[in-house]
């Protein structure tokens, strides 16, 4: 029952920045970046870069964006936060004794391109860091006033120099080394690594960023014009253990394909880019020796099955929903090796599970019938319901939820399926009998189109209740349309889905490579959010003891945050030796900004309706 | 029995008599009577406290300030008043009722306790909810539960033969008690049984042959669609005999005869006194709590008042002579603290400490007294403790979500929070114990407050 | 289904002799022997499918009634050795023909080792099929009373007044075994123990004793005192979760349990009854897999448990007995699972146990309406576990007499 540490993922914190920042990069970097690779030693574990922040920032604080984003309660939360107010204390006293603009400073020396590189040494962790200046002139200039700050201050008062070819290296204390070759300046808590730096600038050594193999991967599995990105080499990180098995079956399932790949990764790339409101990220991890062990890796087997696209997801889209995943496993094979992939608690956890599927299968070995028979692709929709039958909306308003199964052999297994459907509500049925004497759920079968949908619903007594309840969200359905088996907790979905999939042909074309997506809805989030806003509240008064007041303003926070997100998608899957995950979170930021000087009869459209 | 009333008198007039532990009855209306501030005793902080302590949960400072203002029974009928009850209440008790299941039940009880307008409705209605005690794991509905508690809160107060009436309609006791089992021709006699032995009588205060009558008379008092339906066909209308009364009674006549009796209003009064007073009360101290009851026309409000502000409630064999239950320990301590907390934490903790809101362990109740104590329930007070303080570093985080200012607001926190928990100064080798155990620190010193032995008892 | 209010009678009683204690140990009079027994008492609930944990895997009417779960008779692991097997007429499995469930190798080891007696066709006359009735006869030994409120096990402890600690391992409710007028304390909260056993907790604890240092007067006194005594054990308590366990434990919560047990025996504590409880037996659908994993981990954990035991010396005097309120019917169902039956097989592991099989193994061929019929009374099992085990006289606690069955020896075998 040991835990298993970790891995730190260097990057993590530094990802979160450019949610903030919503500004459209104009300086190409690309081009430069490369030579400081040329000096940055090869032998890190990792790196991070980051490109034209200074540029960004001040873009940025100009903006009339952020004049819209400090207006929100959750940036006035922040900006009066003790901590942040520490900060700014100690840039004004900055700024009093050098004369100058802190930003300046920044810019000068950080703003254009920084690279950050780490390693463990004998000593311990050493870290470098090479940034490039606009300027000789400016980089001198930002380091003589943050030399005078510090003096004034009392730190960093020693200095030692040495000189070294071309180049004085100065070193405080043995805790900071530093050297300015040009309009790059090159610090490390190392003096050893200075001079490994120097070598690489001298031609001394080749051993450079640039050149390892180790990390000419990155290059191509990160995002262009990136704003940050990083690479590691896991293998390197000491304590780095992905735990092997995993705790939670759905866990396990989703994304348990990703703790393979974490555990075998040679190389570990992030990045991330802002483009006008949107900011991507991208993850890839490039799969290494361990992967191609097959023994080991066979497990896995169950994650990248073959699939044949056939467009339903993109006609779900035009139907508008809350949000959708889309996962392409073999179930089967995973079903066999769930033993190896999950706690022994876990697996034992799933007894349980499979005992009520083979009742509801009638029968039917669940692991050697039901299982084999489905196909790769799984969908799983949640849509707002918007309770056309009932007398008021419920309270709390769950979402629709639905699942989508391929099976092989609908024609002759869909009686099969909805002779399962009807049993399930029938023990749900008698079991409510049993126990309260609660009203039954009543099949009301109809037709879309020449599809049956099969559905059950509470009887007429409590559809005309003035306070609907939890209960009246559900309306179970059951579907076969074409090789697809639709399962929805709502009534209103499954007819949705079953005009979606009308007419959509039987996927014939090329294989391709399993993917999976999620896809999130932001109108539709804030709607439904809004209509379980008491529910919220009160969660949030009973959870934190809190006032109605107080709880208000805590779910107000979290309105705020989502108030301009316009929706959220993500993707993922291996291509060749590489597993990839690319999210986008797309939101109106930009066109915020834009229409602050639009003429006062835009203003209609400014506010994202919810 | 003379002997122990001159020990009883002895300790009202010197208060500085030395606490007594066996239980005196003796001259008992002399207790009763109103308790003179400067006269019968000093009015300090001290017995603000202990009034505090009993009639709500804990000590919080502005009612012990307000008491303190007031005399005992003005404070005792004020803090019992009925006062509308806040926003924060009115909106949770409504969503609760709509959505909770058991554990939201009981975080919606335990967060109008610790913020409800009316901590000593809330008190009076844990009090009934143990006397009528009904369990939602039985019932299996918790609407029914919920508004079963809200009966106790509106008519617990009240006129007792009012309440009674309305439990035994209540859906949610017709259920537990298998109401709709008795029927003409084929009684079913637990709700009987238990109105005599548990409810309203005591044992030894009627027969089989009662029990078996008054069944027949709460035939056809049955629960349909979870509210209460008089079914005719099944009522027995035939003649009756019941605790000596004749003639076609039904099951309020029984209510009513019962409760008539001498022997039911001691029985409920003795029952209070044990709850808010002093356990165990003597066979003469019975009788006078009985008298004292029916003289307050067995209002049981105005019953607590004049008991809550007499003078053998401010006796100091009174102090500290009960064991505070989870609910006292748990909520009390929050409340003293000025803390919050997440209410359905605080309902987790009380059940490890033995005290499972809604889900009593039998139609008995819960049994108070030293009983709330063992090992098992200490080391669950202990954590409550750890986590209720804050205390930094100590991770026995329940989830409890406590959150306090640790006293920063005051000028001398750790003498403050000595004060509020211990009015009374503990014995100085215990104070210096529990100081050095702090060495300074508000949160330790807080939570070792709570660990005491001393705070099992209130 | 019905229950009754009585149901809920809780066993909060205080400990009799003062001082509830949360580790009942021994009043300080009685001297603790090192040879005093100990009976480890493990409840599978749900009603455990005997006939394919005890396999009759020749029999052709086995193989008929049960065409997709019956183990396949190459598979059963043979139970060969002698016992206590009577004479039984033609028809009925004798030992040449029973096996345990392929998922037992790590318990068929230890039956190879003569440690493990199989008490066959255990059951009451009359018997419930529900559930809750049945596991409240099983646990009240009283099947002719309703509403019973003590267990046998609660009984046995209250009677002997402090001399028979025992100890709930579990998060779950108490079990009516123990229930009486004695306090049997639970081992509960693992994870507040788990924090108490850290630095952190060790601070926690010192502070708490500090508190609790200085003497008080009248009921505080008897307050503190129950602090003390709850901090001592404690220590006690914490000390031995954090020596070395000398066997493996194989991961499951089951094992986790009796982990805590074999730790708590190594040191010297002084319960000399334990109770767990191993939920999940009710395989009405589905049997096949989930019973062999049920099966697989009860085997592990056990043999793990009785390793434990065997390191610490203690393996004579230490008995763990397994028993099902029922057993589950011949037929399988058309779910692929069984549903309730009645007779049942009872596994007792102990160094002292006449290894082998005992009773007869219910007839096949001659069912009571579907069902096994049982040959052995469970209260002559409890009987012999009362006498032979806690010294204690079973005539008062089970009503009635019943004669031994002779599946332990009455000295130590080694």
């Amino acid at each position: 029952m040991s835990p298993s540490s970790r891995p730190r993922i260097p990057c993590a914190v530094l990802l979160l920045w450019p949610l903030f920042v919503a500004v459209p990069i104009a300086v190409p970097t690309a081009a430069r970046s490369e030579s400081l690779d040329a000096w940055m030693p090869d032998d890190v574990i990792g790196y991070v870069r980051v490109s034209g922040l200074g540029a960004q920032v001040d873009r940025f604080l100009a903006s009339d964006l952020r004049k819209e984003l400090e207006s929100l309660p959750m940036a006035q939360e922040l900006l009066s936060h003790p901590n942040w107010k520490k900060f700014l204390k100690e840039v004004e006293n900055f700024e009093t004794s050098t004369g100058q603009s802190a930003l300046s400073v920044f810019r000068g020396l950080l703003g254009e391109e920084v690279l950050v590189g780490a390693r463990i040494g004998l000593g311990g962790p050493e870290v470098i860091l090479i940034a490039r200046a606009p300027g000789e002139k400016e980089l001198e200039k930002s380091l003589q006033l943050i030399k005078n700050a510090a003096e004034q201050r009392g730190v960093f008062a020693e200095y030692k120099s040495r000189q070294r070819g071309d180049w004085t290296v100065e070193s405080v204390q043995d805790k900071l080394a530093h050297v300015r070759i040009g309009s790059v300046w090159a610090a490390s808590n190392s003096s050893a690594a200075i001079d490994r730096v120097l070598d690489l600038v001298e031609g001394k050594s080749t051993s450079s960023l640039q050149n390892a193999a180790a990390f000419s991967r990155a290059r191509q599995d990160t995002l262009k014009d990136a704003l940050i990105s990083a690479a590691v080499r896991p293998q390197f990180i000491p304590n780095y253990a992905i735990p092997e098995k995993v705790d939670n079956p759905l866990g396990s399932l989703i994304a348990g394909a990703w703790t393979a790949a974490l555990d075998a990764a040679d190389l570990l790339c992030a990045s991330a880019r802002v483009s006008g409101g949107d900011l991507e990220v991208k993850l890839a991890s490039v799969l290494g020796k361990k992967a191609d062990d097959q023994k080991d890796w066979k497990k896995y087997a169950g994650f990248f099955p073959e699939v044949f696209p056939d467009g339903f997801k993109e006609r779900l889209e035009k139907k508008g929903v809350l949000a959708y995943t889309q996962v392409q496993r073999n179930l089967a094979k995973w079903w066999e090796r769930r033993e190896d992939l999950l706690t022994s608690k876990a697996a034992g956890g799933l007894i349980e599970f499979s005992n009520v599927m083979s009742i509801v299968f009638g029968g039917r070995n669940f692991q050697d019938e039901v299982l084999p028979d489905l196909g790769p692709t799984v969908t799983i929709v949640a849509r707002n319901q918007e309770y056309k039958s009932l007398a008021a909306r419920p309270q709390p308003a769950i979402p629709g939820f639905a699942g989508i199964f391929q099976l092989k052999n609908a024609k002759d297994s869909s009686e099969g399926i909805v002779a399962a459907f009807y049993t399930l509500v029938g023990i749900i049925n008698a079991d409510r009998a049993q126990k309260k004497g609660g009203m039954s759920m009543i099949p009301r079968p109809k037709k879309v189109g020449d599809v049956d949908l099969h559905t059950v619903s509470f009887g007429s007594a409590m559809t005309k209740d003035s306070r609907p309840g939890l209960l009246h969200n559900f309306t179970p359905s059951l579907a076969v349309v074409g090789s697809k088996v639709i399962i929805s907790s709502s009534e209103e979905l499954a007819q949705v889905i079953v005009e979606a999939l009308q007419g959509l042909e039987e996927p014939t074309k090329a294989s391709g490579a399993a993917r999976d997506s999620l896809a999130v809805d932001g109108a539709a989030l804030r709607s439904i959010l809004k209509t379980n806003r008491d529910v919220l509240v009160e969660d949030n008064m009973l959870k934190r003891g809190h006032s109605k007041v107080e709880a208000e303003q805590e779910i107000g926070l979290l309105f705020d945050a989502l108030q301009h997100l316009r929706d959220l998608r993500l993707e993922s899957g291996r291509k060749g030796n590489v597993m990839e995950l690319e999210l986008k979170v797309s939101t109106d930021l930009d066109t915020k900004a834009a229409s602050q000087s639009a003429p006062a009869g835009a203003k209609a459209e400014k506010a994202v309706k919810l | 029995m003379i002997r122990s009333a001159r020990r009883l008198s002895h300790a009202i007039r010197s208060p500085s008599a030395p606490q007594e532990e066996s239980g005196a009855g003796g001259d008992a209306d002399a207790g009763l009577e109103a308790y003179r501030p400067g006269v019968d005793g000093p009015w300090t902080r001290d017995e603000a406290s202990h009034l505090a302590r009993r009639m709500v949960f804990g000590a919080p400072s502005d009612l012990v300030a307000r008491i303190l203002s007031q005399t005992p029974s003005e404070a005792a009928a004020e803090i019992l008043a009925e006062k509308p009850e806040n926003e924060d209440i009115r909106f949770t008790s409504d969503i609760s009722r709509q959505v909770a299941g058991l554990d939201g039940a009981q975080a919606s009880w335990i967060y109008r306790m610790l913020r409800g307008s009316n901590p000593a409705r809330e008190k009076l209605a844990l009090f009934w909810h143990g006397h009528f005690a009904t369990s939602e794991r039985k019932v299996d509905n918790v609407r029914l539960m919920l508004r079963q508690v809200d009966l106790f809160r509106t008519k617990g107060a009240g006129a007792f033969e009012d309440l009674l009436a309305a439990v035994a309609r209540d859906p949610a006791m017709l259920i537990w008690l298998d109401g709709n089992s008795n029927r003409k021709g084929n009684p079913n006699e637990n709700f009987a049984r238990e109105l005599f032995e548990l409810f309203a009588l005591g044992i030894g205060h009627y027969t089989e042959v009662d029990i078996k009558e008054a069944a027949r008379a709460f035939t056809g008092w049955h629960v349909k669609a979870d509210e209460f339906w008089f079914n005719e066909r099944a009522h027995d209308a035939e003649p009756k005999r019941v605790l000596g009364r004749e003639g076609t009674l039904d099951g309020g006549d029984v209510i009513r005869i019962c409760v008539e009796e001498p022997a039911s209003a001691e029985f409920i009064a003795s029952k209070l006194y044990e709850f808010y007073v002093h356990p165990a009360p003597t066979k003469a101290l019975r009788t006078a709590l009985g008298k004292a009851f029916s003289a307050a026309s067995r209002r049981t409000g105005e019953f607590l008042v004049r008991l809550l502000s007499s003078r053998a409630f401010f006796s100091a064999r009174t102090r500290r002579a009960l064991v505070t239950t989870p609910a006292d320990f748990a909520v009390g301590s929050l409340a003293t603290l000025g803390a919050r907390a997440n209410a359905g934490a605080v309902a987790r903790s009380m059940a490890a400490m033995g005290q499972e809101l809604l889900a009593p362990p039998s139609v008995k109740g819960w049994e108070m007294g030293e009983a709330w104590l063992n090992s098992t329930t200490l080391l669950a007070r202990y954590r409550f403790a750890v986590s209720a303080a804050g205390v930094e570093g100590d991770k026995a985080e329940q989830d409890l979500g406590a959150r306090w200012d640790g006293g920063s607001q005051l000028t001398d926190p750790v003498a403050e929070i000595l004060a509020r928990f211990f009015p009374e100064r503990l014995s100085p080798d215990v104070e210096k114990a529990l100081r050095s155990s702090a060495s300074g620190d508000a949160r330790l010193l807080a939570a070792g407050c709570l660990q005491l032995p001393e705070h099992q008892f209130f | 289904m019905h229950i009754s209010r009585r149901r809920f009678l809780a066993a909060t009683a205080l400990g009799l002799g003062g001082v509830p204690r949360f580790l009942v140990r021994a009043a300080e009079q009685v001297e603790k022997s090192p040879d005093e027994n100990i009976l480890v008492v493990l409840q599978l609930s749900g009603g455990n499918d005997g006939l394919n944990t005890v396999v009759p895997f020749q029999d052709p009417v086995y193989h008929e009634s049960r065409p997709t779960l019956a183990v396949p008779r190459g598979a059963a692991l043979q139970l060969r050795t002698g016992g206590d097997t009577e004479a039984t007429g033609a028809g009925a499995p004798s030992s040449a023909d029973l096996g345990f469930h392929p998922a037992m190798r790590a318990l068929h080891e230890l039956y190879q080792q003569g440690s493990v007696a199989v008490i066959q066709g255990v059951g009451y006359p009359n018997p419930s099929r529900s559930h809750f009735r049945s596991m409240d006869i099983w646990h009240t030994a009283r099947p002719e009373v309703e509403d019973a409120t003590t267990g046998w096990l609660g009984n046995a402890v209250a009677r002997q007044r402090g001399k028979l600690p025992a100890l709930d391992v579990g998060d779950d409710r108490l079990p009516l075994a123990l229930w009486g007028d004695a306090h049997v304390p639970t081992l509960q909260n693992l994870d507040w123990l788990d924090y108490l056993s850290t630095a952190d907790g060790r601070t926690l604890r010192s502070r708490l004793q500090a508190l609790n240092d200085p003497a008080r007067e009248g009921r505080k006194e008897w307050a503190r005192t129950l602090a003390r005594d709850t901090l001592a054990d404690l220590e006690h308590i914490i000390a031995l979760r954090n020596r070395p366990t000398p066997v493996d434990y194989p991961d499951s919560r089951l094992a986790e349990g009796l982990r805590w047990v074999g730790q708590l025996i190594g040191g010297g504590f002084g319960a000399r009854i334990y109770y767990l409880t191993l939920g999940g037996f009710d395989t009405h659908a589905q049997q096949k897999d989930a019973h062999a994993q049920l099966l697989g981990r009860l085997s592990d954990a056990v043999a793990a448990f009785h390793r434990h035991v065997t390191a610490l010396g203690a393996s004579h005097r230490v008995t763990l007995v397994a028993f099902s309120e029922f057993g589950r019917r011949v037929r399988e169902n058309g779910s692929l699972g069984t549903d309730h039956g009645v007779a049942n097989p009872v596994l007792v592991v102990s160094g002292r146990a006449r290894g082998g099989l005992h009773g007869s193994h219910p007839r096949l061929d001659d069912l009571d309406e579907g069902d096994l019929r049982h040959g052995i009374d469970f209260r002559a099992v409890y009987a012999t576990l009362l006498e032979d085990v806690l010294g204690v006289p079973s005539e008062p606690i089970l009503g009635a007499k019943f004669a031994s069955v002779p599946f332990l020896s009455a000295t130590r075998t080694f």
